[in-house]
């Protein structure tokens, strides 16, 4: 099972952008497999499942981020700048990343795309998934799976320019 | 902006390096996986308390229930007995 330890951490890394994030969501992956294998009916292989809770894990990640984000701007809009950086728990993409500015950035637009293209458009950029991988993950056809990536593509070249014009 | 500076950017995203797991990974992990195996055998003991309970108090109403109606048909069983008694009273008459 632990032969996917590395592939399912740089995959939480594509999607979350910090190393200890990455490390420790990766962490809660291998805890549900270990105590979920029984529930495991062999439709799909057993990669693809754990590709699937590791998507899953990163999303509701990203989704508590953001919640996280914007209590922290409510409590910045009210004066409670502490209260504030204390929910936020200071957490950006990786602030050892050499390009960390470009990877706000990123982070920025990543955030704007529906869940399905933001899981599509980041599994495409992870070396080793084929569309068809990727479609099996999302329990979708890879006909859908190309239109998610087209669509999240022309969504963060938008959405880039429209950051990188500021 | 120009096409270049986007291409800069989402090249820093496409060129990612992959990351290595730290020495700790292998400890923190099976911290957590015990961690879970506790709490979901503890709240597996808790289901079953709960089950449990309500399975006496089910067993409480239908004891109670078949109590009531052991009485009510001993009470039903005198009226009877009443009224026969009555009514052969009133044929012998």
């Amino acid at each position: 099972m632990l032969q996917y330890k590395s592939n399912v951490i740089n995959t939480c890394y594509r999607f979350l952008l910090d190393k200890e994030d990455a490390e420790d969501i990766s962490q809660d992956v291998f805890v549900e497999v270990y105590l979920s294998i029984q529930s495991f009916r062999g439709e799909s292989k057993i990669s693809t499942w754990i590709y699937r809770i590791t998507v899953t894990k990163c999303l509701d990640e990203i989704k508590k981020r953001n919640r996280k984000k914007r209590i922290s701007s409510l409590g910045k809009l009210l004066h409670l700048d502490d209260v504030a950086n204390w929910i936020a728990g200071g957490k950006q993409p990786d602030a050892d990343l050499e390009t960390s500015d470009t990877m706000i950035t990123i982070n920025k637009v990543l955030n704007q795309l529906p869940d399905n293209q933001r899981i599509a458009f980041t599994l495409s950029k992870i070396d080793g998934f084929t569309n068809q991988e990727i479609a099996d993950i999302m329990k979708t056809t890879t006909i859908a799976v190309e239109s998610l990536i087209y669509r999240a593509k022309k969504k963060v070249t938008a959405d880039l320019n429209l950051i990188l014009k500021k | 902006m120009n096409t270049q500076d986007m291409n800069k950017v989402m090249q820093n995203f496409d060129v990612l390096e992959n990351i290595e797991p730290s020495e700790n990974w292998e400890v923190n992990f099976q911290n957590k996986l015990d961690n879970a195996r506790f709490s979901k055998s503890d709240s597996v003991s808790k289901f079953n308390l709960v089950v449990l309970v309500l399975i006496l108090i089910n067993v409480g109403f239908v004891w109670n229930s078949l109590k009531t109606d052991d009485t009510k048909s001993e009470d039903k069983g005198t009226k009877y007995k009443t009224i026969a008694n009555e009514l052969l009273i009133t044929s012998n008459n």
